[in-house]
């Protein structure tokens, strides 16, 4: 084995290679802390609809997003169940309105998600535990993840939906979003009654299909079948509608997306500051290396070690602190913060290209050692 | 024998347009294997420029410079890194790594090289301790005395038994004792491994050991002279058959302790009988070798001739007895003579010296 004078280098400077690990440390924990939250949209964009008991869904022509659906007349449903393998199809009804604090006064708006009790479109245990409750009038279930500001919100409590009383039988489990910090789960027959509207007018028609029929094949079937003004995907169409539109159309995507880039920039400044310090110090050992016949690439290979330590070592006390980030996030915040091994071996690579840039930008400060200047 | 070095009528110039400025003028320097060069000169007389340039440590723009056999004139700056390593460098300030131990110090020369981990370790370990460094093989240069790590940096550069050496003011920051050291290290690897070294110096304690001592003033080789006239007695030792083998230090120490004397024709040089006190050489002229003879003339009978580089008068100094014959000019004779004892302590310094005359006296 060749003498690690890279290695050598950062474990002689404790102090100086300290400074750098640390700042490198708080760039990859800034790096995950972002794409976590980036990571948390778009499982929030997706959570509800993810929960769904269907194979495809119909939406309006002019659907949005969860928060802005639109609505499609319920008659095409109905002649969505005459295509050959749809077995059942059932509306899910969206909406939102005003949930009073009453120890407060103040008024925050709250999502509803409505449905028929009798033909169930979700596949969440929390919430069809409740199906006979849910029949009961002015009776709701309350995400669990519903903040503190909207006062009572337990099993047993009675709350205030645009001035109108209902009573919580219970909470579900399904989380909610950076858009509604509430969200309520009831009857359609009870969503009409708070919010006065129509149960003609659907969000999404969730249709299951018989068993072993080909979703791809019974979507085009449907969309030759209905109308112009409703649309039907598949579960990933929809999926990814809903991702895209979140990251894309709102500036979530491009905040948090920027986040990132801040932090690698941060990153690479101090790992370019602790590289090109070192050299400046022992420049004299450079200009040795240069006249003891060490060619440039060899003394690249030294100036990148010594980045690559640095940022590797880094790299652990960042995971760890990401992670614990992670999880005081997701109890107080109640976002969806999640460590995929993907983003850790995406983050690990980034950071290995973040040394070499860095490496390489210090390295040019070694052009000012001059082996003739050591006669 | 090629040489080293070899300096044809160099220029070099700092800077361009305006403040371009001449710091070499028309040097030429022949430099051989085995000699030890001491450079002098006022400090901006160009003898570091001259040393740099002959490291390959800057381009040569004008004149010839072969080192090693290769022209650096017009090399590339990845070529001239690759002729570096074949060079030993010692700078004023040792300038060793800091972070690492004296051993992994040496080694960064020997990585250099293709050897197997352990043949790197080998070598390493064995220069330092060649060098009285074995017991702090360890040790970071910040743990060393200044005498120490110079021996660490002089380890590193000679571990790949480089043929050319450049010193820079290797002993500025020693004390008397570590200066010496450091300058004995150095002439025994010319004697060792016929390497050359040049050296830029101003401590005149170390100019002894000097073959040749140039000095440059404001940019040009002001003078390049020989230690001393012995090295004109070297000249002609070079060609004798017993001195061949030597080294130049070695010849240089025989011929600096030789005298010159002048003979006519016909002068008696040493008489059969008498006791043997001088050991001579032939520098110029011839002698007949007489045995038999009448003492007062040469009327012995001439058993051989002698000429330049050939010499006489060894028997009688080894053996104690008298001279067996007698040696009469037969021209003007030139030679260059050893005393008795400077003969012995001849014998006693250089082993190559003592074999070869022994061998050569008793087969007469």
């Amino acid at each position: 084995m060749r003498v690690p004078l890279a290695w050598r280098n950062i474990a002689h400077e404790r102090g100086r290679a300290a400074i750098g690990i640390a700042g490198m440390t708080f760039a990859i924990v800034l790096i995950f802390l972002q794409l976590g939250f980036y990571g948390a949209i778009i499982i929030g964009s997706t959570q509800v609809y993810d929960q769904l008991a269907g194979d495809l869904v119909i939406v309006s022509r002019e659907y949005s997003f969860i928060h802005s659906p639109r609505s499609f007349p319920k008659a095409r449903l109905q002649q969505a169940l005459g295509a050959r393998d749809v077995l059942t199809v059932r509306p899910l009804y969206i909406g939102a309105t005003t949930w009073r604090n009453p120890a407060t006064g103040l008024k925050n708006s709250v999502m509803l998600i409505a449905f028929d009790p009798r033909r169930p479109v979700f596949s969440t245990p929390s919430i069809n535990a409740h199906l006979t409750e849910l029949r009961h009038s002015d009776t709701v279930l309350v995400d669990s993840d519903t903040r503190e500001k909207y006062g009572p919100r337990s099993a047993g409590d009675t709350i205030e939906l645009a001035g109108r009383r209902v009573h919580i039988a219970d909470q579900y489990r399904l989380g909610t979003s950076f858009v509604e910090l509430a969200m309520i789960v009831l009857s359609d027959q009870n969503f009409v009654r708070v919010l006065h509207g129509s149960l003609d007018d659907v969000a999404v028609g969730v249709i299951r299909l018989r068993t072993g029929a080909d979703p791809a094949a019974a979507a085009r079937e449907l969309r030759s079948r209905l109308p112009a003004d409703v649309e039907v995907w598949t579960r990933e169409q929809f999926r990814a509608h809903e991702v895209r539109h979140v990251l894309l159309l709102t500036s979530t995507g491009m905040i948090f997306g920027s986040g990132v880039l801040v932090a690698v920039i941060v990153g690479m400044v101090i790992l370019y500051q602790t590289i090109s310090t070192q050299i400046m110090s022992k420049l004299s050992e450079y200009a040795t290396l240069k006249a003891i016949g060490y060619t440039p690439l060899e003394i690249v290979r030294i100036v990148l070690g010594q980045a690559l330590f640095l940022s590797l070592i880094a790299f652990l006390p960042g995971l760890g602190l990401g992670l614990l980030l992670y999880d005081g996030v997701q109890k107080s915040a109640f976002l969806p913060m999640v460590m995929p091994a993907g983003r850790i071996i995406g983050v690990l690579l980034l950071v290995v290209a973040m040394s070499i840039a860095s490496g390489l930008l210090a390295y040019r400060k070694v052009h000012v050692a001059n082996p003739a200047d050591l006669f | 024998m090629p040489e080293v070095v070899d300096v044809d009528h160099v220029n070099h110039y700092f800077g361009d347009g305006h403040t371009r400025k001449q710091a070499l003028f028309d040097c030429c320097l022949k430099v051989g294997p085995g000699e030890l060069i001491i450079v002098t000169g006022p400090s901006g007389s160009g003898k570091t420029t001259l040393l740099t340039l002959i490291g390959a440590l800057r381009s040569t723009t004008e004149g010839s410079n072969r080192v090693l056999g290769r022209e650096l004139h017009g090399l590339p700056a990845h070529e001239l890194v690759l002729v570096r390593r074949s060079i030993g460098f010692i700078f004023q300030m040792h300038n060793l790594f800091q972070s690492l131990t004296a051993h992994e110090n040496v080694r960064m020369s020997i990585d250099l090289g293709r050897h197997t981990p352990r043949e790197a370790r080998e070598l390493a370990t064995d220069m330092l301790t060649k060098l009285g460094l074995g017991h702090r093989i360890h040790y970071k240069p910040n743990q060393l005395s200044g005498g120490q790590r110079q021996r660490v940096a002089i380890a590193r550069a000679l571990v790949n038994r480089p043929r050319l050496i450049l010193a820079d003011e290797p002993t500025a920051a020693l004390d008397k004792k570590s200066s010496r050291d450091v300058v004995e290290m150095l002439k025994a690897q010319t004697r060792e491994e016929r390497a050359t070294i040049l050296m830029v110096t101003h401590d005149s304690r170390i100019l002894d050991v000097a073959d040749r001592i140039i000095n440059m003033v404001d940019g040009a080789i002001e003078s390049d002279v020989v230690v001393d006239d012995a090295i004109r007695i070297c000249e002609i030792l070079k060609k004798s058959e017993i001195f061949q083998k030597l080294s130049p230090t070695e010849l240089l120490n025989i011929a600096q302790k030789m005298k010159k004397e002048t003979y006519a024709a016909g002068t008696t040089v040493i008489r059969q009988g008498d006791a043997g006190d001088k050991f001579y050489i032939i520098g110029n002229g011839t002698v007949d070798v007489l045995i038999d003879g009448d003492a007062a003339r040469s009327s012995g009978k001439t058993i051989r001739s002698l000429g330049g580089g050939d010499f006489f008068g060894e028997k009688a100094l080894i053996t104690g007895e008298p001279r067996s014959a007698s040696i009469v000019a037969t021209s003007t004779l030139t030679v260059y003579f050893l005393d008795q004892a400077d003969f012995h302590s001849a014998l006693a310094a250089s082993d190559s010296f003592n074999e070869q005359i022994r061998k050569i006296a008793f087969q007469r």
